[in-house]
């Protein structure tokens, strides 16, 4: 078979970071174990979503930040190899440092030159401990090559949360997602992954905000 | 087309264009269409052989439901503002160039795609249907969006070349890419990077103020340029990296100087297909310009370049030679099987008479025709610079040894000048024989009969011909077998 021109063919990447607090006030009130169960009922909807384009390679990592930041889940990996495990919380709430290490991963490298816009999905039920270190960890996410064009979603846990950090980090005027139980943890999570992804083939289901909070049988 | 065996000779070669879209396999999948765009022109002889070549790509979201129009139009703004303002921007110095490229062009693309989809909203307007899918493809929000600002549903992006026989213009708004490929293969990006163009995010033609989101670069070709290409992002999002993609431009060039931009053109929707169905899964399109070089080796003998090109291509280039050079002349052994088969029929009685002692016997006849005229458009191939020319055919039946074709145009200038030209020689059941640069010889080792169709044209350069307008030229054609002159026509022809 004659060779077609050009170097290696690919499909295009598109990166999802979780940003997972697991500070200890996640411990209340059942939210870490709401939140693992969030995770893992999300899995299956972000399989069927990357089934629907299979010109995109949906590629995880997670992101956990209590007493500072380290990779959960560090190795990009495939949507369909991804096997979650739980996450235990405990300690004081260092978004800055989860942004820090977000910021250098979204250089090229490791990211690649070409893929579709990252989504970095943002999850806590606080206010971060550093102000400073937020700064700065905003700051370089911002400046770095992937930062900017990525989709940035939050989510707030409860009522007690910074959310002009969140808006901050998402980067316009709109309300982070708001969650207030369980349920609709579970639906928030599954729509802001899924946002990046469906944007990806034009498809934007917006459908899905409304019933983010629709639910609210358990109250946090 | 066919491609020139290698001789010293310094014989432009036509530029040559050629391109291709193809719908997307994620759009296949969603039931979309192909929403990219595609614009080829070249110019006749008598317009200094202009090419225009335009892609567009429309933008794929849910308020911009009628993007396949808008990169249609797209496209055709800027083949009809390119053509027009083609003798202008020729002729203009650098600075009027510079204004041409950064204002006058962008506006008048941008005026003329505002016309055109204006019309087309007014000739179609928006259907309950298309506000259905767009609420619920974006939200109840984006009706009262696209009715503020129509273009939107329009929207597109927009790469445009304009290329005379010295320059390239290149104008870009929006992603997709740009390459020139030099001769000895190296590809890069012209045109100059917006830093607001990542992921999924795109400047357009539909909003406010696009003319000034136009980027544009201005390239001088001698020497330096041998490919074109503008493809939408299609192509370059279903290679691993940049680098792979421009490898792209390298192969497209091996190929075209391979098999000729004609060939290539045919295998471009499956390659582009290929791409697509292995890489980004989006629409492609891509539009080649394979630029008049002068013979290969004879610019690398010549000094023009030497160190340029590499071992490999070189090595590259001998394999093909080789392959050319056993193909023709496995051709021209069953020409020639033909041939005596058919000149043993023709002349059976008098092969007979001869005997064996005159093998081959005196030349029969051998008509010649030339026929003023100008070289024109033969598909998509143009000799877009060979006026004056003259067309030359010749029949030939003859066994000979040897055969040997001089065609020619001389200018009774001070000194004369002297035309030649590539020369197709073909046979009946053989149309494409195979091109050498005259002299052709030898052609044939063991008879006729013989065609030899040939295109002579003046010279390239502007200059010259201007110095030549009104003088006297005759062609002429002699043919030669067995080193005797068995044919010679002249005419006179209109310069």
């Amino acid at each position: 078979m004659q060779k077609h021109p050009g170097g290696t063919l690919a499909r295009r990447e598109l990166h999802v970071i979780w940003l997972l607090d697991t500070s200890g006030s996640m411990n209340a009130e059942g939210k870490i174990q709401s939140l693992n169960v969030a995770i893992h009922e999300t899995i299956p909807h972000l399989r069927a979503a990357a089934q629907a384009n299979p010109n995109v390679d949906v590629l995880m990592r997670a992101i956990t930040f209590s007493d500072g930041a380290r990779w959960h889940v560090e190795k990009p990996t495939s949507i369909f190899d991804l096997r979650w495990q739980d996450v235990t919380a405990g300690g004081h709430t260092d978004l800055g440092l989860a942004l820090k290490l977000v910021a250098a991963a979204m250089e090229v490298p490791p990211m690649p030159e070409r893929a579709v816009s990252p989504a970095l999905i943002l999850v806590t039920d606080g206010y971060h401990t550093n102000e400073q270190d937020f700064d700065e960890g905003l700051e370089a996410l911002m400046a770095s090559r992937w930062g900017r064009p990525a989709v940035r979603k939050a989510v707030a846990i409860g009522r007690d949360v910074d959310v002009a950090a969140l808006k901050r980090f998402q980067g316009d005027d709109s309300e982070p997602l708001r969650v207030q139980d369980a349920s609709s943890l579970i639906q928030a999570i599954r729509w802001t992954s899924r946002v990046g992804i469906e944007a990806a083939s034009h498809v934007f289901d917006s459908a899905l905000v409304g019933s983010a909070s629709a639910n609210e049988a358990v109250e946090w | 087309m066919v491609n020139a065996v290698a001789t010293p000779a310094l014989v432009p070669r036509p530029v040559r264009v050629a391109g291709a879209s193809v719908c997307g396999v994620s759009h296949v999948r969603d039931g979309l269409p192909n929403q990219d765009a595609l614009a080829l022109w070249q110019a006749g002889a008598n317009e200094q052989g202009y090419v225009v070549a335009a892609v567009a790509d429309g933008h794929g979201g849910a308020r911009h439901f009628r993007s396949a129009h808008g990169s249609r139009f797209a496209v055709d703004a800027a083949l009809s503002a390119m053509r027009r303002i083609a003798a202008a921007w020729d002729a203009a110095d650098a600075q009027g160039q510079t204004r041409i490229a950064s204002s006058e062009l962008p506006r008048a693309i941008v005026d003329e795609w505002t016309d055109q989809f204006r019309r087309h909203l007014e000739s179609t307007p928006i259907t309950d249907e298309e506000w259905e899918t767009l609420a619920a493809g974006a939200g109840a929000d984006a009706r009262s969006q696209v009715e503020a600002e129509t273009a939107l549903a329009y929207g597109a992006t927009l790469i445009a070349a304009l290329v005379t026989s010295r320059q390239i213009l290149l104008l870009q708004i929006g992603d997709g890419d740009a390459l020139v490929v030099a001769p000895d293969g190296t590809a890069s990006h012209p045109i100059p990077t917006d830093g607001r163009l990542t992921g999924e995010f795109t400047t357009s033609i539909c909003r406010q103020d696009a003319a000034a989101d136009f980027r544009h670069s201005i390239i001088a070709i001698e020497g330096t340029v041998a490919l074109l290409m503008l493809a939408t992002d299609g192509y370059s999002n279903s290679f691993r990296t940049d680098a792979d993609f421009r490898q792209v431009g390298t192969d497209f060039l091996h190929m075209v100087r391979q098999d000729g931009v004609s060939q290539v053109e045919k295998r471009l929707p499956r390659i582009l297909e290929h791409a697509s169905a292995n890489g980004s899964g989006d629409d492609i399109t891509l539009a080649v310009v394979h630029l008049g070089e002068t013979n290969r080796f004879s610019k690398a003998r010549g000094g023009a370049a030497p160190s340029t090109m590499r071992v490999s291509e070189v090595r590259a280039e001998l394999v093909s030679l080789k392959k050319q050079l056993q193909q023709y002349k496995k051709a021209v052994a069953a020409v020639a099987f033909i041939a005596l088969a058919t000149l043993a029929w023709t002349f059976r009685s008098e092969i007979l008479a001869v005997g064996r002692t005159t093998p081959h016997g005196d030349p029969k006849t051998v008509p010649v025709k030339i026929k003023p005229g100008e070289a024109s458009d033969t598909g998509s191939q143009i000799d877009a610079e060979a006026a004056p020319a003259a067309k030359i055919s010749v029949s030939a039946r003859h066994a000979a040894q040897s055969v040997k074709v001089s065609a020619k145009i001389t200018f009774a200038s001070t000194p004369p000048l002297k035309c030649t030209t590539e020369a197709a020689l073909s046979a009946p059941g053989f149309p494409n024989l195979g091109t050498a640069q005259q002299p052709l010889a030898p052609a044939s080792s063991k008879g006729g009969p013989i065609q030899l169709d040939a295109t002579i044209a003046g010279p390239k350069e502007e200059k010259q011909r201007k110095a030549l307008k009104g003088a006297d030229a005759e062609a002429s054609v002699e043919v030669i077998c067995d080193g005797k002159s068995v044919a010679h026509a002249t005419t006179r022809i209109a310069t």
